[in-house]
């Protein structure tokens, strides 16, 4: 009776054994490490300009077991249809989300509200002052570093800043470049454009109005409109321009843009990536790193601008 | 009710680790001896697997590496023929004074269509940077100096050899869709033909970067780790991670993988072990460098980590219930057998009660211990036997004497009657005294019958009574039925002479003396009473207590000597017992068991069996 006893408790045992034993199997014993889903939500109606995020997003995913999806949310569909397609990420399983918002300040608001707010990070929109998490670049030492190339290259003493729309990020790269030309002998202007109409009208401006020997495209819009009228301008006048498309840097090498402030998009997306996959914090991250880089027709083909301006082949 | 049971099994355990029981030995010593082979085994059997599985990464990773540098042969081979081609049959045959340069771009366009995939550009650059003829028809940009360029001055450097560049963006022509080709430039310094003059030029292919990319970036998609490609000096011409290395965002250890030779390594970069395989491309000095960070590896073994620990708890805790289990088995006879050697210290001599079981050898150790058991039983009860034998001689040679005083009083008395002429009574004294002496004798056996008894008692009473001057009264009343019944001799005298001479004998009134023997519950039972003063009961309490040494009269020796006789002849049960009430008397009661001679004798002869 008691040996009985004995193999009853020792087969209940040995079953008890087998069945935590099983139950760390199932959970311990993973032949791969569990998938990272990380979208980023541009705002934008074209994806092939963050090409050059995504090749960094990519990269910091490599080998780390790690999705990157870009998905855009279109301008008309505002902030609401920004953060509609924020949520979707969430629902279809992503993990972390970062955001390139047209509507920085109020999508942040309405993501604030939202549980999944500590998985959402600003990419490249944002305040560079700002507590909440975002990773940007800081528009306004851009603009002064733009500004201080522009005094030490000597050839433009009658700027006109042009841009076409106002944003908060243009308004710091403004700020940038005026604190640096107040400082030296260089004349300059500010002329925001409202509308294409009034755009044209400036761009028309710089070339009858003799005063200007040069401009600073502030925006992809301004530049495209001052490269489609090229053959107005005078030779005389030096073009400057912030931009980080494909296209500013083909004016670049075909010499309409004499230099050129150039965000690393890539270099935002690598670090982006790494924050969510190390857990560490964006700026010690981007610690040392460049985001953006003041380039010239002499530099732009150097080893290391090279890798900047030229999206890695496809 | 567990925990009590816990606590007990935990002392039992401390009990038996302090015994050290045979059972813990043997199950302990298994279950050490079988967990550390277990171990060792596990151990030595999850090296090998690490190691194979480790071996075996690196065989796929030098298999991938051998693939990717064929391919990548194959690619330069094949850009080396365009090369080849152009040149020894289309450059070298070509008088570029009298053939038009259209020919050299013609042939240049077809080579170019053929090889498009691979291929961005071949252009024919003079000595002095001119662009002589290239393909596909494109403008050149206006403001490059051709002779700045590296593939142009490592050209220039050394005219012998083929010269492959970095990877770098192709500037030399204009494109109109804002596109930027990565090119990797193979140039070679190749004589032009003016005229039969020979001047150096330089033929330059550039080959489409992108397809090495894309033949690293396919291997780098499948298995562990990544492969990167460098040229002699350590920089990169393929990372998955090159901008981010450029950046500052990533590192890698190419610099001194540049300075290894082609096999397999471990190496420790930034604080991960990697397991390192490198391969050298012929012409151009690169080398293919596989990386597997072993955490990767790690993951692969964690199943396998998991898998083992499993079997190894079940079989430890298989092993340790087998092992409880079989110790049990095997010593579970030893302890039985233990018990039963404990209760023969204890001085329980039951042969039967001793355990025989178990194994052979246990078997074979119960009976033999079971064999001497029944030798020193059999050795005991007999030395026993002699005891008691020696006893009973002994109490029966003390019960035999005759008290001289009794004899030298008989006799006085007697010569006293023959002096008075009183011959009968005499004559009446010697024949109690003669029948006395026969009795007591009675052929030297010391069981008689009652009736030999009382005819004993009644020879005593006759001279006692002639001495005291008949100044007692003696009854004596026998059941008849029990006459023939076996007693022990001159076991009543003495109850009939203590009555005489401490109750009776004295008394002023007349005294009593009551003999009766009766049967009573199947035993036989000998009163004898008298009317004395009595015992007090301080004595009477130690009259039946051995006493060593005699203390006069009224010791006792003679009642104890009794009781143990019969004690000795029959049981415990039988024996004497003393009433005594002050004033009134003092009974003295024998109890014997009733059996006749033969029945005795029949008894006692199956006890010496």
């Amino acid at each position: 009776m008691r040996k009985n006893k004995l193999l009853i408790g020792f087969f209940l045992a040995l079953l008890g054994l087998i069945i935590v034993e099983y139950y760390i199997y199932t959970n311990y014993s993973k032949l791969t490490r569990e998938t990272i889903k990380i979208s980023f939500v541009v705002s934008d109606d074209n994806l092939d300009r963050w090409d050059n995020m995504q090749y960094g997003a990519e990269a910091a995913a490599s080998d780390n077991d790690c999705i990157v999806t870009f998905v855009n949310s279109p301008r008309d569909a505002g902030p609401e249809g920004e953060l509609d397609v924020i949520s979707r990420q969430f629902s279809e399983g992503a993990d972390y989300v970062a955001v390139a918002s047209g509507y920085y300040g109020k999508v942040r608001e309405l993501v604030k509200a939202k549980s999944f707010a500590s998985s959402v990070i600003f990419v490249k929109t944002g305040n560079v002052k700002s507590d909440y998490n975002n990773l940007m670049v800081d528009e306004y030492s851009l603009g002064r570093d733009l500004a201080q190339h522009i005094i030490d290259a000597k050839e433009s003493y009658n700027l006109l800043l042009l841009g076409g729309s106002e944003s908060a990020n243009a308004n710091l790269a403004i700020d940038g470049l005026k604190d640096a030309l107040d400082k030296s002998d260089i004349e300059y202007e500010l002329a925001l454009s409202k509308d294409s109409a009034e755009l044209v009208n400036n761009v028309y401006q710089l070339r009858y109005a003799l005063r200007y020997d040069g401009v600073v495209a502030l925006d992809s819009a301004t530049i495209d409109m001052i490269a489609s009228k090229k053959d107005y301008l005078l030779d005389a006048i030096s073009v400057y321009a912030i931009d980080n498309r494909q296209e500013s840097v083909y004016y670049l090498d075909s010499s309409l843009v004499d230099a050129l402030a150039y965000e690393d998009d890539y270099s935002l997306g690598y670090i982006t990536v790494e924050h969510f996959l190390d857990g560490k914090s964006l700026t010690r991250i981007a610690k040392g790193v460049p985001l953006y880089y003041i380039v010239d027709k002499e530099s732009m083909y150097s080893e290391q601008m090279e890798k900047v301006l030229f999206p890695f082949v496809k | 009710m567990i925990k009590f049971n816990l606590i007990n099994q935990l002392r039992k355990v401390k009990r038996a680790s302090k015994r050290r029981s045979i059972q813990l030995v043997i199950s302990l010593s298994f279950t050490v001896v079988a967990i550390l082979s277990m171990t060792f085994m596990a151990f030595a059997f999850y090296t090998n697997y690490i190691n194979t599985a480790r071996q075996s990464s690196i065989d796929y990773n030098e298999q991938v590496i051998d693939q990717i540098s064929w391919n990548l042969n194959s690619y330069l081979r094949n850009m080396m023929g365009v090369s080849n081609s152009m040149y020894y049959k289309v450059i070298k045959n070509m008088d570029l004074t009298s053939d038009p340069i259209e020919n050299m771009t013609k042939e240049m366009d077809l080579l170019y269509e053929a090889n498009k995939d691979n291929l961005i550009s071949v252009a024919c650059i003079s000595q002095d940077g001119a662009l002589i003829s290239a393909a596909p028809i494109a403008t050149r940009k206006g403001g490059v100096d051709l002779t700045e360029q590296e593939w142009f001055l490592n050209t220039e450097e050394r005219i012998e050899n083929f010269h492959f560049s970095a990877p770098h963006v192709q500037n030399i022509f204009e494109s109109s869709n804002y596109r930027y080709y990565w090119v990797v430039s193979l140039s070679r310094s190749v004589e032009l033909n003016y005229m039969g003059h020979t001047r150096r030029g330089i033929l330059l292919v550039d080959m489409n970067y992108s397809s090495i990319e894309q033949m690293f970036s396919k291997v780098n998609e499948q298995g562990m780790g990544y492969v990167y490609l460098i040229d002699s000096n350590g920089n990169i011409i393929f990372h998955p991670k090159q901008k981010a290395i450029y950046n500052g965002l990533a590192k890698e250890n190419n610099i001194e993988a540049a300075s290894y030779d082609d096999g397999n390594y471990m190496e420790n970069f930034d604080g991960e072990n990697r397991a390192v395989v490198v391969k050298t491309i012929g012409y151009t000095g690169w080398k293919i460098v596989s990386v597997v960070p072993m955490s990767d590896l790690a993951v692969e073994y964690n199943q396998l980590r998991v898998f083992m620990l499993i079997i190894i708890t079940v079989t430890i805790f298989l092993i340790l219930f087998g092992n409880l289990f079989i110790s049990r088995i095997v010593t579970d006879p030893i302890r039985q057998l233990e018990r039963s050697l404990t209760d023969i210290e204890g001085g329980i001599f039951d042969a039967e009660k001793i355990y025989i079981g178990g194994s052979h050898e246990i078997r074979h150790l119960g009976r033999t211990i079971k064999s001497l058991v029944v030798q020193m039983r059999n050795l005991m009860d007999e030395q026993v036997a002699e005891q008691k034998e020696k006893r009973k001689s002994e109490l029966n040679a003390l019960q035999a004497q005759i008290n001289p005083h009794f004899l030298y009083n008989t006799l006085d008395s007697v010569v006293w009657m023959i002096e008075a002429e009183k011959y009968p009574e005499a004559i009446s004294m010697i024949t109690s005294l003669a029948s006395l002496f026969r009795i007591s004798l009675s052929k030297g056996s010391n069981i008689i019958t009652i009736k030999d008894e009382i005819t004993h008692a009644k020879n005593y009473l006759a001279i006692q009574k002639v001495r005291y001057k008949n100044k007692f009264e003696a009854n004596i009343k026998v059941d008849p039925a029990i006459e023939n019944c076996i007693t022990i001799k001159l076991i009543i005298q003495p109850l009939i002479e203590n009555a005489i001479y401490h109750a009776v004998g004295d008394l002023d009134d007349e005294g009593i003396i009551d003999v009766e023997a009766y049967e009573k519950d199947g035993d036989i039972y000998i009163e004898v009473r008298d009317n004395g003063m009595g015992i007090p009961p301080e004595v009477l309490e130690n009259l039946l207590v051995e006493k060593t040494t005699s203390t006069g009269k009224g010791s006792g020796i003679g009642l104890w000597n009794i009781n143990q006789r019969i004690n000795l002849y029959f049981k415990e049960d039988y024996g004497l017992t003393i009433t005594s009430e002050l004033d009134e008397g003092t009974t003295a009661t024998i109890r014997l068991p009733k059996l006749t001679y033969d029945e005795y004798m029949k008894g006692a002869e199956d006890e010496k069996k």
